[in-house]
């Protein structure tokens, strides 16, 4: 599924909360809820995953002719 | 004959005119009055006059001076005008002519505040309906900053206790004096074209009015608007309002409180996809044993209805038997009938023979009388 990098981590959350919600809903069939609780696990994980490759940076934007450079913080500091 | 000097119009006002500006104290002085008859032509130069409540003078600030006020002069409004006075030829009116004009009593920046207020409120720059949301999971935060200011350390410090790996963008740029307002429009703009950015903080930490000041531009604020990555403003503290703050997606009190809004909790987010995925696999087998209750309970009902039309049976056979039971000819034996083959005792003659049966055995028979 090539469109699922596109979802954005908070959309990802939003759809895990409704999983929660329609597998908790005793109307759901059994069926669908043993394939939603599927799906859900793997977008915990997918989350989870999605949370550690944020990177830990700062940086200084700057603006040179027409190109943007990005310097560590702590060198101009 | 006395010998007259008889002068042109011309001269005599341009006579007046030199003797007015040869004055040192008309050359330049502060005159406080009421505006009124205020009119700001096309041309960009302001007419008015200048009254109290027994005189008035008429004033003109050239378009080349006027240009620098920061607020907009009206009819009725109390000013303090620095200028000098000559003379309209043309008319042979003399006015003051105005270098520089300030409201009298409250200050000028808190005029001009609260007129570009007014004006961008007017124009919808601060409706509710054009606020974006601040994104709840931004990956990257943008700081307009002084790089050096308490801010972005605060900044910085507060984003990192909730998040350690966000990633910190900071666009420095000059927030006091002169510079700033530009500065501070360069910096929105070249965020929005490096466009890495999911949200902006915009601020620095507390100051005089003045120091404030740059955010109270009109450029600024319209830049802010047309960011196309939401923008969080946090100018001084919290008893302090901006043109920024009122123009942006949202007002942090300060940037301390920006930071804890730009940067989501990550330790809370981890916990909350925990319990997400917890609650995912309780409703699950939840799920699955009601489904199980409930087969119980069909079985039981299943059973129960068989045992009943089964019962339904058994007592109908019964019913049957007994029917059946009372017309076979084994009861009628029981109860003491015989069987003999004869129909009618027409049929029968005296001196005949007949066999007669029982259940269990037969009988020879003669008849002897016909009754």
């Amino acid at each position: 599924m090539p469109a699922k990098k596109k979802i954005s981590f908070e959309q990802k959350l939003v759809n895990l909360e409704e999983i929660v919600q329609q597998v908790e809903d005793a109307d759901t069939p059994l069926e669908k809820s043993i394939a939603l609780y599927k799906d859900g696990i793997a977008l915990a994980k997918d989350c989870n995953e999605t949370l550690r490759t944020y990177e830990e940076e700062i940086h200084i934007l700057q603006k040179t002719a027409d190109e943007f450079t990005l310097e560590p913080f702590s060198a101009v500091r | 004959m006395i010998s007259r000097m008889v002068f042109t119009v011309t001269q005599v006002n341009r006579y007046v005119k030199k003797a007015l500006e040869a004055d040192a104290l008309l050359a330049g002085l502060f005159i406080e009055g009421e505006l009124s008859n205020f009119n700001a032509h096309s041309s960009g130069h302001l007419y008015f006059t200048l009254k109290d409540a027994g005189a008035a003078i008429s004033g003109v600030m050239f378009k080349s001076h006027a240009g620098g006020l920061d607020f907009m002069p009206k009819s009725g409004m109390k000013v303090i005008a620095f200028g000098h006075l000559s003379l309209y030829e043309k008319t042979g009116q003399y006015q003051l002519y105005v270098e520089f004009l300030e409201p009298a009593g409250i200050g000028g920046l808190q005029l001009a505040f609260a007129q570009l207020k007014e004006k961008l409120e007017k124009e919808g720059l601060f409706d509710a309906a054009r606020k974006r949301e601040i994104p709840r999971f931004a990956q990257t935060i943008a700081v307009i900053t002084s790089p050096t200011g308490a801010a972005v350390q605060d900044i910085i410090r507060i984003i990192r206790e909730r998040n350690p790996s966000v990633k910190i963008l900071i666009s420095p740029a000059i927030v006091q004096g002169e510079a700033a307002a530009a500065d501070l429009v360069r910096a929105v703009t070249e965020v929005n074209e490096y466009g890495k950015a999911d949200v902006i903080i915009i601020g620095r930490g507390g100051g005089s009015i003045e120091d404030l000041h740059a955010f109270n531009d009109e450029t600024l604020a319209r830049a802010i608007r047309a960011s196309k990555i939401p923008v969080i403003s946090a100018v001084g503290h919290e008893t302090d309002f901006t043109i920024a703050d009122f123009v942006a997606d949202l007002r942090a009190p300060t940037p301390t409180a920006a930071a804890q809004i730009a940067a989501f909790d990550l330790a809370a987010t981890h916990a909350h996809i925990d319990d997400l995925r917890h609650d995912l696999s309780r409703a699950v087998s939840a799920s699955v044993q009601a489904r199980r209750a409930d087969i119980k309970s069909h079985l039981a009902t299943l059973s129960r209805a068989m045992d009943y039309h089964i019962g339904c049976f058994g007592t109908k056979l019964t019913n049957l038997e007994i029917m059946l039971d009372k017309v076979s000819p084994y009861t009628l034996f029981k109860r003491g009938f015989a069987l003999t083959k004869i129909t009618s005792v027409k049929e029968l003659t005296i001196g005949q023979d007949i066999e007669i049966t029982w259940a269990d055995g037969k009988a020879n028979a003669t008849i002897t009388e016909i009754t």
